[in-house]
């Protein structure tokens, strides 16, 4: 039952982190969603996001270079939710994404599938 | 009394306290308690109230005060088998042993039992004034008023003559500790309102291990204290108390240079290392190597003639010992020239009060700069309840980061490859990550290494491949293959060998 928690949905996973955006990868597959990537750079990010739709996105703030909210605001524009998956304080995340839901990383994987389910959920209530 | 003349009086002052014979206590109570006021420590029977009283009574002794203990329960003997066992005697303690006439067999003196127990009860009161008034001691214990309330017999008698103690000795230079055993059924809140202070004694039984014992200031007036509980253990000498540990009170300036792991490769991948006053925890599958690199950053320390201490929950000094020797990392040159001190816990027999104390005394008495905590699962065992340990572990490690001491945290996951299980979701009040993790290729098993946050400055995102080598532990350069298969299997592609691990420099 649990399992099936994303059936049918699509998750863009954005993270540098090879061990992390595997997890992620492996965790979100086994409750039934799809995922795409993992892609570990904000091009590659663009790059999917032209070709497909995902559900929502979890987005790693720190891709190598410091905290960069370019990949957020191009998901945000699309209307796909988001979660931030990261290491650093709420202070780090400009305003307009305040509302966004925040990992602390290493994500537990019910963590991850809790936020997840909760986004897509509000998702149907819209 | 207990002041030395100051030439002003000290109850308006308010600077001249009485020491309660605890520096435990002391340092809760902010000095000790103001002088000739009525104070009560109660608490169940076994739970120190007798020792705690008798210290407060020597110390009196110690600056060649008059002082007294009026027992109405516990004899001479008794009261002289507890001071023996703490290496103390009772030679300056006047031990007056007051034992009420109508439990008394001795016919001589039996009173009538026609006598009501009004008389009775004042006489008894009458017998301690009289004593007082002639022995004019600067400290009495009162030992206990649970035998006055049952001499009583009401609530309103029992009150009565409590008030009369009160005001007795308002009137004198005298500080009285009367001990209560909480043995009527309902807690006694008017004690508290007569005693100017009350402290509160607990045993608790924990599921496993020894007993718990904590310290509670209810209520004192005009003194501020520290509230809360706070641990203690009864030693030899008497209690032991732990003060909770409250990090604002802590800190030291210091600068947040790096705290170098004895490996520049290391240092890199952390963005140039690991800063003082900062926290790391270290998690990975059991074996993946974590207490390796966290000893090596301790050896490191010591090698610097900085003082590391290793906080072992889980693991024997011989388990340490044979793990530097296969890295052929200098442990014992490090423990003999005692910068580095290996610690192992029980954690069923110490509280984490305790604990605090602890890691508060290497820091302020030895002056460590880098503790290891081996491994929170350990600690975590020691605690009944997580949010406490988290709470716990929030003030330890602010106060160890005020204190400017690179402090690491050992934690194990569950599983060995994939998502992982953490049993306590610490990484919040981690300053960096370091995740630990196998890895397979073509068949065997190998170790990576990457830093999965750091607070402060940026830090390599890459994953470094580490071995356990007899000359310490080796990092190779980044796995650029991991990160290029992100599009989808989990497996490492490169085509080809991994790259050859560089022996690892000079240590140091």
């Amino acid at each position: 039952m649990s399992s099936m928690l994303l059936a049918g949905r699509s998750v863009l996973v954005i993270e540098d982190d090879y061990y992390l955006a595997d997890d992620a990868r492996q965790t979100l597959e086994d409750a039934g969603a799809s995922v795409l990537g993992p892609v570990s750079s904000m091009e590659d990010a663009l790059g999917l996001l032209d070709q497909t739709s995902p559900d929502c996105a979890l987005v790693d703030i720190n891709l190598g270079a410091g905290p960069s909210f370019a990949s957020a605001q191009a998901i945000r524009s699309r209307n796909i939710p988001l979660i931030f998956l990261t290491g650093y304080d709420a202070s780090t995340i400009p305003s307009e994404f305040a509302d966004a839901p925040r990992l602390q990383k290493p994500v537990e994987a019910r963590k991850l599938l809790a936020a997840v389910a909760a986004l897509v959920a509000s998702l149907d209530r819209r | 009394m207990a002041s030395d003349d100051l030439g002003s009086d000290p109850e308006e002052t308010g600077f001249e306290r009485v020491s309660t014979g605890s520096e435990g206590l002391d340092d809760i109570l902010g000095g000790g308690f103001d002088p000739n006021r009525m104070y009560l420590y109660e608490g169940r029977p076994g739970t120190g109230k007798t020792t705690i009283a008798l210290q407060f009574l020597l110390a009196g002794v110690r600056r060649g005060e008059r002082v007294l203990y009026i027992t109405l329960s516990e004899t001479r003997r008794e009261l002289a088998l507890v001071a023996k066992r703490h290496g103390w005697t009772l030679d300056g303690i006047e031990v007056f042993e007051l034992v009420p006439p109508e439990t008394s067999l001795d016919p001589d003196q039996q009173l009538t039992i026609l006598h009501p127990a009004e008389i009775e009860l004042s006489e008894t009161t009458n017998l301690v004034f009289e004593k007082v008034t002639a022995l004019d001691p600067s400290r009495v214990v009162f030992d206990s008023l649970s035998e006055l309330r049952l001499l009583a017999q009401n609530p309103l008698r029992y009150r009565r003559q409590v008030l009369a103690l009160k005001h007795f000795f308002a009137a004198r230079n005298c500080t009285v500790v009367v001990l209560d055993d909480l043995s009527s059924a309902d807690t006694d809140l008017q004690l508290h309102s007569i005693a100017h202070g009350v402290i509160s004694l607990e045993q608790l039984a924990i599921d496993y291990g020894a007993e718990r014992r904590r310290i509670r200031v209810v209520k004192m007036r005009g003194i501020k204290f520290r509230g809360g509980y706070h641990d203690f253990t009864i030693r030899t000498g008497g209690l032991k108390i732990f003060p909770r540990l409250i990090a604002a009170e802590h800190h030291t300036d210091f600068r947040g240079d790096f705290t170098p792991s004895g490996n520049s490769e290391l240092d890199r991948l952390l963005g140039g290392g690991l800063e003082r006053g900062t926290n790391a925890l270290f998690i990975g599958a059991a074996g993946v190597g974590k207490s390796s690199v966290a000893l090596s950053f301790a050896l490191a320390a010591a090698d610097r003639g900085e003082h590391a201490v290793y906080f072992a929950f889980d693991e024997g000094r011989g388990t340490l010992e044979a793990r530097a020797r296969t890295l052929g990392l200098p442990l014992d040159r490090a423990m003999a020239s005692g910068k580095l001190r290996f610690q192992q816990i029980d954690p069923a027999e110490l509280s984490p009060g305790e604990f605090a104390a602890n890691v508060r005394s290497s820091v302020e008495s030895d002056g460590a700069r880098v503790i290891v905590i081996d491994s929170l699962n350990g600690y975590l065992a020691a605690m009944p309840d997580e949010r406490f340990l988290v709470l716990q572990m929030h003030e330890l490690l602010t106060y160890l980061g005020q204190k400017g001491v690179l402090t690491i945290l050992v934690l194990a996951q569950h599983g060995l490859v994939g998502p992982m299980d953490t049993p306590l979701d610490i990484s919040y009040l981690s300053d960096a990550v370091v995740m630990l993790r196998y890895f397979e290729v073509g068949g065997s098993v190998r170790r990576a290494l990457s830093v999965v946050k750091k607070r402060s400055g940026n830090h390599e995102h890459t994953i470094r491949e580490f071995q356990l080598t007899r000359s310490g532990i080796a990092l190779g350069p980044p796995l650029t293959q991991f990160s290029g298969i992100f599009s989808g299997t989990p497996v490492y592609r490169g085509e080809q060998e991994l790259p050859t691990i560089p022996e690892p420099g000079k240590r140091g």
